[in-house]
């Protein structure tokens, strides 16, 4: 175990900036063109200082989603990078800030805009730095593509590590005491999802006989939870090495797809992202 | 706020046992408990920076996690402490829709959503003073009467729906000593002017 940069073969930098490439298409498509046209109504982050209440306009949402699905495929394609990844970060940041300045934060896209961002400043701070004498090494990979991919590794580690830390500072380190409290959360999401028929039956009907099985088995649940935490604190461990990093993505993934199973949480763009740059399928067949 | 625990996110001001007296079995945090957030994740973000000078290699690391404790808190984006679910509370409640056969009601169809309706309910029943009706029971049906008003300005005038009745009915889980105890509390029938 070390802290060393991975050296990452060409396939697998090309895997995650085609990953990250189509991962941030696949984000603009699927955000939703129907625009809340109230503007700003609690601004967060730089929607403090600028008015951006212009991404209400469905015109003007459909060509910043254009831009950023064009950029998106240079960057997959290894054309014009850097500047591909900056447009990306930056149509990323002024969606993600308008939706989440509408009075509840919506989380869904955090982890990509933070990877994006991650990209384009390790792009830049590689161009600007990576070859002067002051440059710190450890930084800096040896081409900007493996420094990009470096902190955007960094990035996930560092969202997956701060929801662990808040989950023991918001309980007071009772947060796996508490836990089965979350299958309250879980019953109500169901009675939700049958409201809005948002699920099929068998989903729902599945859901719900997990959350009883848990129900009646509080230590299981505990235990699942507590697993579930163990495994947001140990995304820092994937820094030490390759194979490291492949189990923590694994795990991370693992537990996306039970929260799914049981809150329909299922955070789909943090599942991409964890597989592209954690368990990266290149790294694992080489 | 008084008498819920709201749904698991109560970074932002949830449930308080020091002002609901039914709340003895659960799990609660204190209401000094922003200030307690605020000191203990600077202390955190600290040790962060500590962590990238000592070691340039995790500065990107550590310089985002320092923000997500710090700026995350205010929910700056891209900065978030990912707070869902960090304080889970052993209550939670959802409203449920019927129609006169007690088949449950698509709400959606009407245009409304089960967070808007949710959200609408619970400003209401906050907006209630603490002085009046005691039971929860009682503010419940007197927090409704805002909800029953937007499911009728929705009502379509013509159609399968337009003369239906609709029960609202709040639902409440409750773990208490391992066991769940529901609580099915029929707040209201609105029914077309």
């Amino acid at each position: 175990m070390s802290l060393d940069i991975p050296n990452w073969s060409a396939t697998e930098l090309d895997l995650m900036r085609i990953g990250l490439g189509l991962t941030t298409v696949w984000a603009f498509m699927t955000a939703a063109a129907l625009r809340p046209d109230s503007g700003q109504l609690a601004p967060v982050g730089i929607a403090r200082f600028v008015n951006i209440g212009w991404m209400g306009s469905r015109q003007i949402f459909r060509f910043v989603q254009f831009v950023a699905c064009a950029a998106a495929l240079f960057f997959a394609a290894d054309m014009a990078t850097p500047y591909a990844v900056s447009v990306m970060a930056v149509a990323m940041l002024i969606n993600v800030t308008f939706v989440s300045s509408q009075g509840s934060v919506n989380h869904g896209s955090h982890l990509l805009l933070i990877v994006l961002l991650a990209e384009a400043s390790g792009y830049g701070a590689h161009a600007l730095f990576a070859e002067s004498d002051k440059a710190e090494e450890t930084l800096f990979a040896s081409t900007s593509a493996a420094t990009a991919s470096w902190w955007a590794i960094q990035a996930i580690a560092a969202a997956y590590f701060a929801s662990g830390l808040t989950k023991l500072v918001n309980s007071r380190g009772r947060w796996v005491q508490n836990s089965p409290g979350l299958l309250m959360d879980a019953l109500s999401r169901q009675e939700t999802w049958a409201l809005l028929g948002s699920q099929p039956p068998k989903v729902l009907e599945r859901a719900a006989n997990v959350t009883d099985f848990l129900l009646r088995h509080i230590r299981i649940a505990q235990m699942l939870f507590a697993a579930g935490l163990l495994i947001e604190l140990s995304a820092p461990l994937g820094l030490c090495g390759v194979g490291i990093l492949a189990l923590v993505g694994i795990g991370l993934i693992a537990l996306h797809m039970a929260n799914g199973l049981l809150l329909g949480l299922s955070f789909p763009l943090y599942q991409l992202l964890v597989l592209t740059f954690y368990v990266n399928p290149a790294q694992l067949w080489s | 706020m008084r008498g819920l625990c709201g749904n698991g996110n109560t970074a932002t001001g949830g449930y308080s046992a020091l002002t609901d007296p039914t709340a003895a079995s659960c799990y609660t945090i204190d209401v000094t408990s922003r200030q307690y957030r605020l000191k203990v994740n600077l202390a955190l973000a600290a040790c962060a920076v500590v962590l990238a000078i000592f070691n340039p290699m995790v500065t990107v690391f550590a310089v985002i996690l320092a923000a997500n404790l710090t700026l995350g808190q205010r929910e700056d984006v891209p900065f978030s402490t990912y707070g869902m679910f960090s304080s889970p509370s052993n209550r939670s409640w959802a409203l449920s829709f019927e129609d006169s056969k007690g088949e449950l009601f698509p709400i959606a169809t009407f245009g409304l959503l089960p967070s808007t309706v949710r959200k609408s309910f619970s400003a209401d029943l906050g907006g209630l003073g603490d002085e009046v009706d005691p039971t929860e029971h009682a503010r419940r049906r007197r927090a409704v009467a805002g909800l029953v008003e937007m499911v009728e300005k929705k009502r379509p005038s013509f159609g399968e729906w337009a003369s239906e009745p609709i029960t609202i009915i709040y639902l409440g889980y409750q773990l208490k000593g391992g066991k769940l105890v529901t609580d099915r509390d029929v707040l209201a029938v609105t029914e077309p002017q």
